[in-house]
């Protein structure tokens, strides 16, 4: 059983790859403008709730930093910081190995909420975007809150018996 | 003051605050134009876009497929529409072929510089879209081509029906778009694209932000002051050339509403964009020059 966490690292990089370069041949057009799946944040706040704040901060700045690098368009870093940020703060709050499902789906809305909020804020410093935070509201906040929570609905089941399966460490060694 | 120091003597907080500081400063270095990527961000783009373009292959396939079976109607009543159109275009297209060879000795007689004759040369690099990242603020596409095509960075992208995007960064085997949706006047990479009215020589405009909220581009500074050679409502609007950035002849929309700007000096037209920026089958890079005689360059 040493290999499962590796394993699940490598299978959130093909999560990664899939919201990048297969879901958006299948979604509605008419969806495409208001979405922005990031998928692996919320496989990240699972992280955050049943494993431990500081591996899902990591995974966070990791997994932030490489949407970045990727899809490099005004600069480096929002991702990073967004995830990594709000995988932690989530982490603290709420971290519970046993927590039940309305918990971790609250916590996904949290999430997906705070991010979205982060990421709007982060843009809005640096003068890339200029409109309302209502309009941003509207227009993609809300609507991704709700396409990550049905996203949420889907791997709960799968995800929660992985991290069963997992024996929780000690205190001190889930540092690392 | 005392009180002051525990809490900064917290040293979670202490290290929060330092990351914050690094990440505003990362932001801050990576904002705006960058010669060049550093060799970690070719390499993880380089490593990631190979792996996309492995697993959007199959994906584009299976896709393609489902939309073929919804086109399936509508493709006799296609079918006959393309077959005038490819006969007009066949003899157009002689017409054109003279044309050209005409403009060409023309220009050699007059002794055009290379950059002359750049400024209204172009052709296309065809491009495959491997990845798509939705994000509304700064919607990007990578594509599978990169500086080994010749690809470079500010260069315009097309689709078959409109302009799409400006590369922002390459590396050897990608590209990243950054698409136009994201123009703004304040941002800090910020385009002009001059353009004109296709069809009426002396229109002039600067393409510079796009309305996210009306899905329109903006076309400042229209001076409309001869009243034979307006822009008004239907016409399509081209690059001009003009300014060194674009080559002419890249199509970006078509006119919905003309009004006067903020001062009333000049006019603003709205303009609705051809290119739609869902569907993302094939792009176009638009190179600036003559085709490279040889080579495997996709006119």
């Amino acid at each position: 059983m040493t290999w499962r966490k590796q394993f699940l690292v490598l299978l959130l990089f093909v999560l990664f790859l899939f919201e990048g370069s297969v879901l958006p041949w299948f979604l509605p057009h008419a969806w495409i403008p208001h979405l922005m799946p990031n998928l692996v944040f919320i496989c990240i706040l699972f992280v955050a709730v049943y494993r431990h704040r500081y591996a899902a901060m990591v995974l966070g700045l990791v997994f932030g930093m490489l949407h970045d690098v990727v899809y490099y368009g005004a600069m480096l870093g929002p991702y990073s910081f967004t995830m990594g940020f709000t995988a932690y703060l989530l982490g603290l709050i709420f971290q519970l190995p046993k927590a039940p499902l309305p918990v971790m789906l609250s916590v996904v809305m949290l999430g997906s909420l705070i991010m979205d909020s982060m990421l709007y804020g982060i843009y809005r410093v640096f003068n890339f975007n200029e409109q309302t935070y209502d309009w941003a509201l509207v227009q993609y906040i809300v609507p991704d809150l709700l396409f990550r929570l049905i996203f949420a609905l889907i791997v709960y089941v799968p995800i929660r018996r992985q991290f069963d399966k997992m024996p929780l460490r000690s205190k001190k060694a889930d540092k690392e | 003051m005392v009180k002051l120091f525990r809490v900064l003597g917290n040293r979670k907080l202490f290290i929060l605050l330092i990351v914050l500081v690094l990440f505003v400063a990362l932001m801050g270095v990576t904002l705006g134009d960058r010669i060049g990527l550093t060799w970690p961000e070719k390499f993880v783009k380089d490593t990631v876009g190979f792996t996309q373009r492995v697993v959007n292959k199959p994906a584009t396939a299976v896709s393609g497929f489902f939309e073929d079976i919804a086109d399936l109607k509508g493709v006799y009543a296609e079918n006959d529409k393309l077959r005038i159109e490819v006969s007009r275009l066949e003899r157009d297209l002689v017409e054109y072929h003279g044309l050209q060879d005409d403009i060409d000795v023309l220009r050699d007689s007059l002794h055009f510089t290379k950059n002359q004759t750049d400024k209204v040369s172009k052709h296309y690099r065809f491009a495959q879209v491997v990845s798509v990242s939705e994000d509304v603020n700064n919607p990007t596409v990578n594509i599978d081509v990169g500086a080994k095509d010749g690809v470079e960075v500010g260069m315009a992208v097309t689709s078959i029906k409109g302009m799409v995007g400006i590369i922002s960064t390459t590396t050897d085997y990608t590209a990243t778009v950054q698409l136009i949706t994201s123009l703004s006047l304040t941002s800090p990479d910020s385009y002009a694209i001059a353009v004109t009215a296709d069809g009426k020589p002396g229109t002039f405009g600067i393409v510079e932000s796009y309305d996210k909220k009306d899905n329109r581009l903006l076309m400042t500074g229209i001076k409309n002051d001869d009243p034979n050679n307006v822009v008004k409502e239907g016409d399509k609007i081209v690059s001009s050339g003009s300014g060194g950035v674009f080559p002419a002849g890249i199509v970006l929309g078509e006119v919905r509403a003309v009004e006067s700007s903020e001062f009333g000096l000049t006019k603003t037209a709205k303009i609705y964009p051809t290119a739609n920026f869902v569907e993302w089958k094939e792009l176009f890079v638009v190179i600036p020059g003559p085709e490279p005689a040889e080579g495997a360059d996709t006119p």
